[in-house]
């Protein structure tokens, strides 16, 4: 027998000291090594309340409590609800067993006791029980783990005060919301100070869900950062030497989905470079109409030798940039059909109008949050950069 | 996703349907297995009924486009629609994967 098995407390409960000399006699000799006793139903929740025992055998009729009553009493404690209790019983007719399963019985022993039966069902019920703890045990396990690499995870993201200090010296105001999915997923974005009040600002999507997804962003965000002092003011170089590195880290089937840009408030200017991105939009002043940007290019980290084109967008004063992971639109519906209505809004224009950027950023992620759901399928992050009034 | 094979003269033709997500690793690799026993030089994936892609479906696809150029086989992706559509376009796949319409 296993020695898992054999080591579980057993609780033998029954008012007849014979009885409990023999079912003691019979799990001793088939290798049980953890017997207890109780002599009636009082004694047995004290002694479970003392250490609780893997399994209980009952007998029904006790005097004082019975069986019944131990086994209810058992059942609407949270703690032992799942506990199991092996009922021993003269009864044959199946009302009484029924009754016996409605008082929250696991299983039935008939008397007079047959041993292999006895062993056999005492066995099976332990086995079940050993299962269900490693099975416990290891799905905490890996909960715990989880909770770590995304705290990890959480970690890599602009810190409030790095977003702080970019208001100051870039005169942009930075906000973002991300939404992890349950599982971690592949989305990473953040932002890299350059000279002359200017930076650098990627979003990265890594294709795949889990722990495997989370650890090829790790990759990223460090190749990232590396590529950063020489290529971080020119985005369509950054993206192709990207793509190089990228192309002999990850396996294939891998790869990811990026947009960097350097977000230049004094020139009034976003110049960007996309690998298969959401495209980025403006949210002009007053009340112009939206300006998409070109996502398009091959995703980094599939083939060798792919060029990325340097793209650019208008930044003016009083507007915003919103940048995004595809989720986003998938969440909203339609192409981009979604996420424009929804900065089309009264709600975001009036906002942005009376230079309320934060309310406008408040309304859109109200309306992304009401639309994915507590935890979303698939991460999903947003990025929004106010210029000078649009705060 | 589910899929179908129909075996012609030229060519083997795929249909998937549904949708291809991370969640159908096991089962695209089950169809790459059963394309590479195929005698068929023309491997056709019909995307017509497929509804939506994510980025590990790209991924899978990709997977297929190499195992198939190993074994001297060439994959094609044929009639994609909608969703499935914007994001072969949006990852210029075409430059990597042979794309019908």
């Amino acid at each position: 027998m296993d020695e898992a098995i054999a080591a579980c407390r057993i609780l033998v409960v029954d008012d007849t000291d014979f009885n409990r000399t023999l079912i003691g006699a019979l799990l001793g000799e088939a290798g049980f090594q953890n017997v207890a006793y109780a002599k009636d139903g009082f004694d047995a929740l004290d002694q479970i309340a003392a250490e609780a025992p893997d399994l209980l055998i009952l007998d029904i009729m006790m005097p004082g409590m019975d069986g019944f009553e131990v086994c209810r009493r058992l059942r609407a404690d949270h703690a032992y609800a799942d506990l199991p209790v092996l009922v021993q019983t003269a009864l044959s007719s199946s009302d009484d067993r029924n009754r016996a399963f409605a008082a929250g019985t696991t299983d039935l022993i008939s008397k007079p006791l047959d041993r292999t039966e006895l062993v056999a069902r005492v066995r099976i019920h332990l086995q079940n029980r050993v299962l269900i703890r490693d099975l416990q045990t290891y799905r905490a396990r890996v909960e715990g783990e989880l909770a770590m690499a995304r705290s990890m995870y959480d970690h890599l993201l602009p810190s409030a005060t790095l977003c702080a200090a970019l208001t100051d010296s870039a005169g942009v105001t930075l906000r973002s919301h991300t939404a992890l999915s349950s599982d971690l997923g592949g989305d990473l974005w953040g932002v890299l100070p350059l000279a002359g009040g200017r930076f650098g600002l990627f979003l990265l999507d890594m294709a795949g869900r889990g722990v495997s997804a989370a650890l090829n962003a790790f990759r990223m965000h460090t190749l990232i950062h590396e590529l950063a002092p020489p290529l971080g003011e020119r985005p369509g170089a950054f993206l192709t030497e990207l793509n190089e590195r990228a192309v002999c880290l990850l396996e294939l089937g891998q790869h990811a989905t990026v947009i960097y840009g350097v977000v230049d408030g004094a020139a009034e200017r976003f110049t960007y470079a996309a690998a298969a991105a959401a495209p980025p939009v403006l949210i002009p002043p007053g009340n112009a109409p939206l300006v998409f940007g070109e996502g398009a290019g091959p995703p980094v980290g599939i083939a060798a030798g792919a060029r990325y084109e340097e793209h650019g967008l208008p930044f003016p004063p009083d507007s915003a940039l919103a940048l995004h992971s595809t989720a986003v639109l998938e969440t909203l519906g339609g192409r981009n059909g979604g996420l424009a209505a929804l900065l089309q809004s009264a709600a975001v224009r009036n906002a942005m109008a009376d230079g309320r950027g934060g309310d406008a950023f408040t309304a859109v992620t109200k309306a992304l949050a009401a639309a994915q759901g507590d935890v979303p399928l698939d991460d999903h992050t947003l990025v929004w950069i106010g210029h000078g009034g649009a705060r | 996703m589910d899929y179908g094979i129909e075996d012609k003269e030229q060519e083997t033709l795929v249909r998937l349907r549904g949708r291809l997500t991370f969640n159908d690793h096991a089962k695209l690799r089950a169809l790459i297995r059963e394309m590479l026993q195929n005698k068929a030089k023309r491997q056709v994936l019909d995307l017509s009924t497929l509804e939506f892609v994510d980025s590990a479906g790209i991924g899978m696809l990709l997977i297929a486009r190499e195992e198939m150029a190993n074994a001297d086989k060439q994959l094609v992706l044929r009639s994609a629609a909608g969703q499935v559509k914007r994001v072969l376009t949006v990852a210029q796949l075409n430059k990597i994967v042979t794309i019908e319409d």
